[in-house]
């Protein structure tokens, strides 16, 4: 840890400490803040205060194994880091167009009630830091229904590991369509409920309109992605240009904005959940046009067999087996497979070996290439807009430090 | 598995192999023809790169010259940088490779460059001061595997505690796992009252 | 003469132990002596059963979440979960303020001296909640950047499993903790605390 020795230097600045504990690093985060006065001269962010060892671990286990690692590192919203996983494995054995389209369904239902729980996250705690207690219960309020149906499909609240290579672990219970269908009206008129609260709210407009300004050339520079890069003027989505799970037969939007401060990157988020919303009505109609339908590949070298066949072939008795006990073996090579999640490109890098076991799996966190940006964000700003600021680019620890 | 029963297969690739097998060469799209014509002496590694991202290996002396060309000459400009990463295969003659993701925005199409480092002292050249995104994972590489950046403005640990010894992610460092205690014989008669110390089967 | 307050009802919820002096009878985890959680009854005779009485139900918990555990340590917080019922919803930043730390997430070894700091800024009486298994014994992480179980830095109290605990099991934790708040000595030489797991229903 940096030690410091001086809190002043000469010319009468100050540096102080936020964090690693503090109600508002959402995490923990430490920054070392150099101050004259109120007014924040520069900013060092200092991380690694939860690295885990997660891409070490992942290498000891085999590629099965690994996908209840993947749900730990951005946990606000677990099921988009299980997909970008699964997704780079499915390159590696070479069968991501022979993922049955149920499948890919679901994936998407259960991405996009990430994202609205992720999104319900951030607006929560970011009020929170700038005051609005009220839309930090009304958000929780409506994440335990998006939670409600995570425990409903998988069985947990949170770490769902619900993803699998070549489909999902299980078709959706009954109920499923029932309690999404509820959601999806319901939720609408609470974002309004969200809105009405913020959007125009004079005090909530001072302190985020023309805060943490970052212009497209600097947001480019800094490697940014998904919403923070999007309210920078760049529409960049990556469920538009390099769709995933057939995202191109979905209808919605990509919102954006040109304003660049911290009001456009609220904007753009609100406006997300409800195109997510959209998807969601979408993923639910092709839901009930594919009842019935396969939700894993019939490839037994790789996906589980079905258990009604395991009972009465010996070929699937063995293939269980030895993905039970060896797990999938997919031939050397590398291969990367980035998804949107809620804050940005995440994506993950899967090395093979030919073994058993992953070589090197590296996430790519957008929260990293976020947060690098935060001294540009800053500097010049008084410590309450460093607090504006970090709410802004929802950063999740858990994905940075990994 | 010398012989197989009939009507059932191997499974593949069961002998791990520690380096790049034969593959299927790539395919050379435009863009990365046009680096390799500027730039002769870049190749195409031999390697199967299953998400079709092109891919060419850049010596380490000519990186800074390449990324420049990428971004400002090339047809289309890549203007997104996507990732950097490392990896550690120590079968090979240079150890440490580097993998550098970007993205053209205009052309929607990606490309991935790799650089290779060894010796007791591995280093290559930063890109940190062309490219600002560039900064925190070249910190990152050097923290875990121990590879420096010639020329990196604030080449410090990011990760680790400051004076953490060691690079985690090279292979030669141990995962660190401790044995787990599953079961522990009560000391003492009042111990094993409060702990119910029926619950747990007697393991030797 | 006057009331004798009566153990409140076992729920299901609330863990069972065997009693050493007969292992066959199951034992509530109700607060043995003092007084029971919520009853004002009329034997208020002590001043120490007075203030564990108070003390249990107006804690103070100290905001330490680190990892995944700490959004089920909001969700506690928040609408549907509600621990303002059990008095513990004023979760301070500040250490010097607050009673009991629950330590939410896996402890990385840098984290863990800022861990101890924290800790020992703390006011006397202070408890500590391990939430999760990566706090009680690092959970599925068992390598070289992770403290393996909170309590190699901090002595623990309670432990409450899980992979996030569903809030539930946290007030659970902290109903628990409050019968053992009460049950201590107040005042003079703590006592020797030993931990109880939520959750070890046989």
């Amino acid at each position: 840890m940096v030690m410091l020795s001086e809190t002043r230097t000469e010319s009468g600045k100050m540096i102080l400490n936020m964090g690693p504990q503090h109600p508002s690093t959402h995490g923990v985060l430490r920054l070392l803040l150099e101050l004259e006065g109120e007014t924040v001269i520069d900013c060092i962010p200092d991380i690694g205060f939860l690295h885990t060892g997660i891409e070490k671990t992942m290498e000891a286990r085999n590629y099965h194994q690994a996908i209840v690692l993947t749900d730990r590192t951005d946990y606000l919203s677990p099921i988009t880091n299980n997909l970008s996983y699964v997704l780079a494995c499915e390159k590696l054995f070479g069968v991501e167009k022979d993922v049955p389209p149920r499948a890919q369904i679901i994936r998407v239902i259960l991405s996009e009630l990430s994202r609205i729980g992720s999104h319900l996250i951030w607006l929560g705690t970011h009020a929170l830091d700038l005051g609005a207690t009220t839309v930090f219960m009304y958000c929780w309020r409506e994440r335990e229904r998006i939670l409600s149906i995570f425990e409903l499909t998988s069985g947990v609240r949170m770490m769902t590991s619900y993803m699998r290579i070549g489909g999902v672990a299980a078709d959706v219970p009954e109920g499923f369509e029932e309690a999404v269908e509820e959601f999806v009206r319901v939720m609408p008129s609470k974002i309004d409920d969200y809105e009405a609260l913020l959007t125009r709210n004079p005090i909530f407009v001072d302190r985020t309109k023309g805060i943490g300004y970052l212009s497209r050339e600097d947001a480019l520079q800094y490697g940014f992605s998904g919403p923070c890069l999007r309210a920078s003027g760049v529409p960049f989505d990556i469920r538009i240009e390099q769709p995933y799970c057939n995202y191109q037969e979905y209808d919605f939007d990509v919102p954006y904005s040109n304003e660049g401060d911290v009001y456009a990157r609220y904007l753009v988020r609100i406006r997300e959940m409800r195109e997510s919303v959209k998807i969601i009505r979408q993923g639910l109609e092709k839901l009930r046009a594919t009842r019935g339908q396969d939700i894993r590949i019939d490839n037994p070298k790789i996906a589980f067999p079905k258990r009604a066949k395991i009972h009465t072939s010996m070929e699937s008795l063995i293939h269980h087996f030895k993905l039970v006990s060896e797990g999938p073996v997919p031939p050397p090579g590398e291969a990367y497979a980035p998804v949107e999640s809620p804050r940005g490109e995440q994506g993950t890098y899967v090395f093979s070996d030919g073994s058993n076991k992953p070589w090197r799996v590296r996430f790519r966190p957008p929260g990293f290439y976020n947060l690098q940006a935060l001294p540009q964000l800053v500097k010049g700003r008084l410590v309450a807009d460093v607090v504006a600021c970090i709410g802004s680019i929802d950063i999740v620890l858990g994905e940075i430090d990994r | 598995m010398a012989e197989s029963t009939p009507g059932t297969q191997t499974v593949p690739g069961q002998t791990p192999q520690t380096g790049p097998a034969e593959g299927v060469p790539p395919a050379h799209p435009e863009v990365l023809q046009r680096l390799l014509e500027r730039f002769p002496d870049c190749s195409v590694p031999s390697w199967r790169f299953a998400d079709g991202i092109p891919t060419a290996a850049v010596p380490p002396e000519r990186l800074v010259e390449v990324v420049s060309y990428l971004r400002s000459e090339s047809q289309p400009r890549f203007d997104l940088l996507v990732d950097i990463l490392g990896a550690h295969w120590p079968a090979r003659e240079k150890p440490f490779e580097v993998t550098y993701l970007f993205h053209s925005l205009e052309a929607n199409q990606r490309i991935r460059l790799k650089c290779y480092a060894g010796g007791e002292h591995p280093s290559l050249p930063t890109l940190s001061l062309i490219w600002p995104a560039a900064n925190w994972p070249e910190r990152e590489i050097y923290d875990l595997f121990g590879v420096t950046f010639d020329g990196h403005p604030d080449l410090r640990r990011i990760l680790m505690p400051n004076d953490w010894e060691g690079h985690p992610l090279r292979k030669d460092f141990p995962l660190g796992e401790e044995p787990v205690e599953f079961y522990r014989p009560p000391e003492t008669p009042s111990v094993a009252g409060l702990a119910g110390g029926d619950l747990a089967p007697s393991i030797a | 003469m006057g009331l004798v307050p009566q153990p409140p009802p076992v729920s299901p919820g609330m863990g069972f132990r065997r009693s050493p002096d007969q292992p066959d009878a199951l034992q509530p985890n109700a607060p043995r002596g003092g007084q029971f959680t919520g009853e004002m009854g009329i034997g208020l005779t002590t001043l120490d059963r007075a203030v564990g009485w108070a003390r249990a139900n107006s804690i103070w918990p100290m905001l330490f979440g680190l990892a995944c555990c700490a959004i089920e340590m909001m969700a506690m917080t928040a609408v549907k979960f509600d621990v303002a019922r059990f008095g513990a919803e004023v979760f301070r930043a500040s250490p010097r303020q607050s009673d009991l730390m629950i330590v939410a997430g896996r402890l990385s070894k840098k984290m863990a001296p800022v861990l101890r700091q924290l800790y020992d800024q703390m006011p006397e009486p202070k408890w500590v909640l391990s939430m999760g298994a990566c706090a009680s014994c690092s959970g599925v992480y068992n390598n070289y950047a992770l403290v393996q179980g909170v309590d190699r830095v901090v002595p623990v109290d309670i432990y409450v499993p899980g992979c996030p605990p569903r809030p539930e099991m946290v007030i659970d934790g902290i109903i628990k903790l409050q019968a053992k708040i009460e049950r201590d000595k107040q005042f003079g030489k703590k006592s020797e605390r030993a931990p109880i797991s939520v959750g070890a229903s046989a």
